[in-house]
């Protein structure tokens, strides 16, 4: 009966690895796949494995791997719950599933900060081992590690939620914006004041000056 | 080198330390969401009603190039005459149920239902979007008393030849519950969620067309108005379960006093057979039940477009399926 309409190949989404989502479902765009779960929640599965990895390398990055298990599940149940509101005009649910773990992520902002004020503190407190030039290229690499993590535990939530969507979630300026529900012009320049305040705190040092010194 | 740059550069180093998801995470997403197969199932509210479908101008053009055959929609209306002729045909659905042999299966045996799956896809490649139809021969075993872990099966099919596999078979694990816990399935870890059977023989049902009624109404846990929510109640309780023939007359007896629900003239299931329907429109599309002409036996829903307001041109099958086979089997992956 359907025979008119199977017209040829579909195109293939793409995982953020670049590599085809596997299983049968990996011809759909997440929009069908969340339209199909409407009837058969098991579908909802076709999107964990697209997504999964990605959003828990981007709440590892801020939260660590413990909390990041949680969230992701919370995500992901969240999500399930919201799939009947989705826009099913959006192909692409990344900003979507992105937006959703940047608010439970906004639930653990002491974890967070904790997190980014202990990643400062490691940059003395752990020792250093190693060849001379390797050992050199650790503690600069440190030294940034330490500033960068001092001015994200700085950043209003805001700003940094803007920020790390588009430095670790490789979102686009527009995706952040569907992702936070927020204007474009909005995602610019909470970006810009972002931007502004982590290379402030940066000083005088720039990172790539200090790594060209590597003998 | 920028402050973007070295914050990506600092991300990469902090992935070095991270292990990323744990292995029992994705078990535990699943089954957070399909914990209960029947219930989650139920649970769902219809398609389209929460919903707003937006779809592009580029889409409904190719929608309109590349239609379904659209069936029958003339009938369309609560008219007096429409619910009757409506009620006609569920009179004649429940008398046949009512004379089936009666299945019986015990805790430890399992409900295996073999059915068509059939949904009108929706992809998008760059500008351009396609509609085409996906079809999945599915087959699960539910254990009857939901203590048991049970399993789905599914291969894509070619919608041109349901006989065709277009696709490897994919199979799910679904934990069945017991002590109030999930119990643990192949590859995966344990739950801490607590859980409460979800039988798939459904023993204790009325048998009576207004106790039906009102337990229609009694158990909806959808979203939507009530007496939408009573018949998507209705089709979610045939849907993969087994009601012993006395309920399942009631079932479709009470299902003809709900209101709005009228005749959809006749209809194609997911496998191809013609059959008569009786449906319910709600916020643009209809949900209809299908059975066949003769005998009046119950061979699949679908869900139709019947207002242009949905953004989807009328008469577009957005899902459909057909029960080919229903029966008691003891052991999961037994075939009757």
């Amino acid at each position: 009966m359907a025979a008119t309409l199977n017209e040829g190949p579909a195109d293939v989404p793409r995982g953020p690895a670049g590599e085809p989502a596997a299983g049968p479902a990996g011809d759909l765009a997440d929009c069908t796949v969340i339209r199909q779960s409407l009837r058969r929640p098991e579908q909802f599965a076709v999107l964990y494995d697209r997504y999964a990895t990605a959003l828990h390398r981007y709440a590892g990055r801020r939260v660590g791997d413990e909390v990041a298990d949680d969230l992701v599940a919370a995500t992901f149940l969240a999500a399930f719950r919201a799939r009947q509101r989705y826009d099913l005009a959006r192909a692409n649910a990344r900003p979507w599933l992105f937006g959703i773990l940047t608010k439970e992520i906004a639930r653990r902002h002491r974890t967070e900060k904790a997190r980014f004020r202990a990643l400062q503190r490691a940059r003395s407190d752990r020792p250093v081992d190693g060849l001379a030039d390797q050992v050199a290229a650790d503690v600069t690499a440190r030294a940034a590690r330490g500033l960068l993590a001092a001015a994200l535990a700085r950043l209003s939530p805001a700003e940094r939620g803007v920020l790390l969507l588009i430095a670790w979630g490789d979102l686009s300026y527009d995706e952040a914006a569907q992702a936070l529900a927020i204007p474009v012009g909005t995602v610019r320049s909470r970006l810009n004041r972002a931007r502004r305040k982590v290379r402030d705190a940066l000083g005088g040092i720039n990172p790539a000056a200090v790594t060209e010194e590597r003998p | 080198m920028n402050e973007l740059t070295s914050l990506r550069d600092l991300g990469e180093a902090l992935d070095r330390e991270l292990r990323g998801p744990s292995p029992q995470l994705r078990h535990k997403v699943i089954t957070d969401i399909c914990g209960r197969p029947g219930r989650a199932r139920q649970r769902l509210p219809r398609l389209g009603a929460g919903r707003r479908l937006v779809v592009t101008a580029a889409l409904a053009v190719v929608l309109a190039g590349a239609l379904l055959v659209a069936s029958t929609l003339r009938l369309w209306g609560g008219s007096p005459a429409a619910s009757a002729q409506a009620a006609e045909i569920l009179r004649l659905a429940a008398v046949t149920a009512k004379h089936q042999p009666a299945l019986t299966a015990g805790p430890s045996q399992f409900i295996y239902v073999k059915s068509v799956e059939s949904g009108a896809q929706i992809t998008v490649s760059g500008r351009i979007t396609h509609l085409q139809i996906i079809t999945d021969l599915r087959e699960i075993w539910l254990s009857a008393a939901g203590t048991r872990n049970g399993l789905l099966r599914e291969q894509r099919r070619s919608p041109a030849s349901l006989g065709r596999p277009a696709g490897p078979w994919q199979t799910i694990p679904l934990p069945g519950c017991r002590d109030g816990r999930l119990n643990p399935v192949a590859g995966g870890g344990s739950s801490n969620g607590h859980c409460t059977p979800t039988p798939a023989y459904l023993a204790g049902l009325p048998t009576s067309t207004q106790a039906m009624l009102a337990y229609l109404y009694q158990h909806s846990q959808g979203q939507n108005p009530p007496d939408v929510q009573a018949f998507i109640t209705a089709g979610d309780l045939i849907r993969e379960s087994y009601a012993r023939p006395a309920a399942l007359a009631a079932l479709f007896a009470a299902a003809a006093q709900i209101p709005g629900v009228s005749v959809a003239g006749h209809a194609v299931n997911a496998a191809g057979q013609q059959g008569v329907a009786v449906q319910q429109a709600f916020h643009g599309t209809s949900h209809q039940l299908i059975f066949n002409p003769r005998t009046h036996a119950f061979i699949g829903e679908r869900e139709v477009v019947v207002s242009a307001s949905s953004g989807l041109p009328v008469g577009t099958v957005l899902d459909s399926t057909a029960v080919l086979r229903l029966a008691v089997v003891d052991h999961v992956g037994q075939l009757p």
